[in-house]
């Protein structure tokens, strides 16, 4: 799993590179937000940078199946 | 502002612990120091039992630490993490059971040569349950809504390609929209079911309805010809647009002797012709 990401934004982008389909990343956005209650899409400046909220929101993504690699930003 | 002596202090948190909700815990040096009754009912414990106990037996995270020297050090330096945050983590009770909880960290005096950390806990087990089963109703949502895009997708190609059969031994297959590989790839492999099924001699393949045509798309056709030929079946190109015919020219496209038609009709004549058929003002002889 990668750990390097630096923000939220890095993270989302790297999932909607991944899933391409924006249906289908606003279908993921809801599920992690229903897990971790950070809201990718629009990340709030208090999470954005942080590294325990970028940790957990990645673990959530790698539990639902989704492993993302930061070099794909 | 006069000072608190420690017994008030003391009678202060106690006091404000039993009107709290949620679990309050202090912790200084690693060791829990005051624990209110939904702390120690959350954390299965008896009365008083929690002071004194190792605050870091009670994360998961340093669960496995538990006896090692340095575990209250890293306590203290985990409670430092969520100064000031509200997140979750998984706590542990004092029968080993774990149960998700959203902890709130303060620092209760930042000057004091130990920090005292003051922390709610709220048990979310029942949120997390209820967020697992909204998940799940998610991803069955979602299984079905790629599902009926999947059935979609497979009618709008059934739909895109009709292969009519126009007379007896004659099949004809009006291409619409735009020709790439896939499509031509699809196209063939209907063509030769429908070309054995109707033990068709001759298959008219209409390009009026052909929006986009690049040179890939014109070794396509030719391709779809090529392979018409080989099992016997006379391919007929019908309804051939200027910028078809000069991709065809400049690419030297061989259409395997595929003779091409301006339009359908003449296309359909020349079918019933290599049929032994004749058409008449009557009609058909």
């Amino acid at each position: 799993m990668s750990q390097g990401f630096s923000s939220l934004i890095e993270v989302r982008d790297a999932l909607r590179l991944r899933i391409g389909d924006p249906d289908r990343f606003k279908f993921i956005a809801i599920r992690v937000m229903l897990r971790t209650g950070v809201d990718i899409e629009a990340p709030s400046d208090r999470h954005r940078e942080h590294g325990r909220t970028i940790r957990r929101v990645v673990a959530a993504l790698v539990a639902m199946g989704f492993e993302l690699e930061e070099s794909s930003t | 502002m006069s000072r608190l002596s420690t017994e008030d202090e003391r009678g202060l948190a106690a006091a404000l612990g039993r009107a709290m909700y949620d679990g309050g815990l202090v912790v200084a040096d690693g060791r829990v120091r005051y624990a209110n009754t939904t702390a120690e009912a959350l954390f299965g414990a008896a009365p008083g039992e929690l002071e004194g106990a190792q605050a870091g037996t009670l994360v998961a995270e340093l669960e496995a630490l538990a006896g090692a020297a340095e575990l209250d050090e890293l306590a203290s330096a985990w409670l430092s993490e969520r100064v000031d945050e509200e997140g979750e983590d998984d706590l542990v009770r004092l029968d080993g059971e774990r149960f998700p909880a959203r902890l709130c960290v303060t620092v209760l005096d930042e000057e004091a040569a130990a920090p005292h950390f003051a922390v709610t806990v709220q048990d979310v087990s029942e949120r997390r349950a209820l967020a697992a089963a909204m998940d799940a109703e998610l991803v069955a949502f979602e299984e079905r809504r790629l599902a009926a895009l999947a059935a979609n997708a497979e009618v709008i190609r059934e739909l895109s390609l009709p292969v009519m059969s126009v007379w007896e031994g004659v099949l004809s297959v009006p291409l619409i929209g735009s020709l790439d590989r896939a499509r031509a790839e699809d196209t063939t492999a209907r063509l030769l079911e429908a070309v054995a099924r109707e033990s068709a001699r001759v298959v008219i393949i209409d390009l009026t309805g052909l929006s986009a045509v690049d040179a890939a798309s014109v070794d396509l056709l030719a391709s779809i010809a090529r392979v018409l030929g080989l099992i016997g079946t006379q391919c007929a190109i019908a309804g051939i647009g200027p910028q078809l015919a000069m991709a065809m020219v400049e690419r030297d496209v061989d259409l395997a002797g595929s003779p091409c038609f301006a339009t359908q009709k003449e296309a359909l004549t020349f079918a019933l012709g290599r049929l032994g058929w004749a058409l008449s003002k009557g009609g058909v002889d």
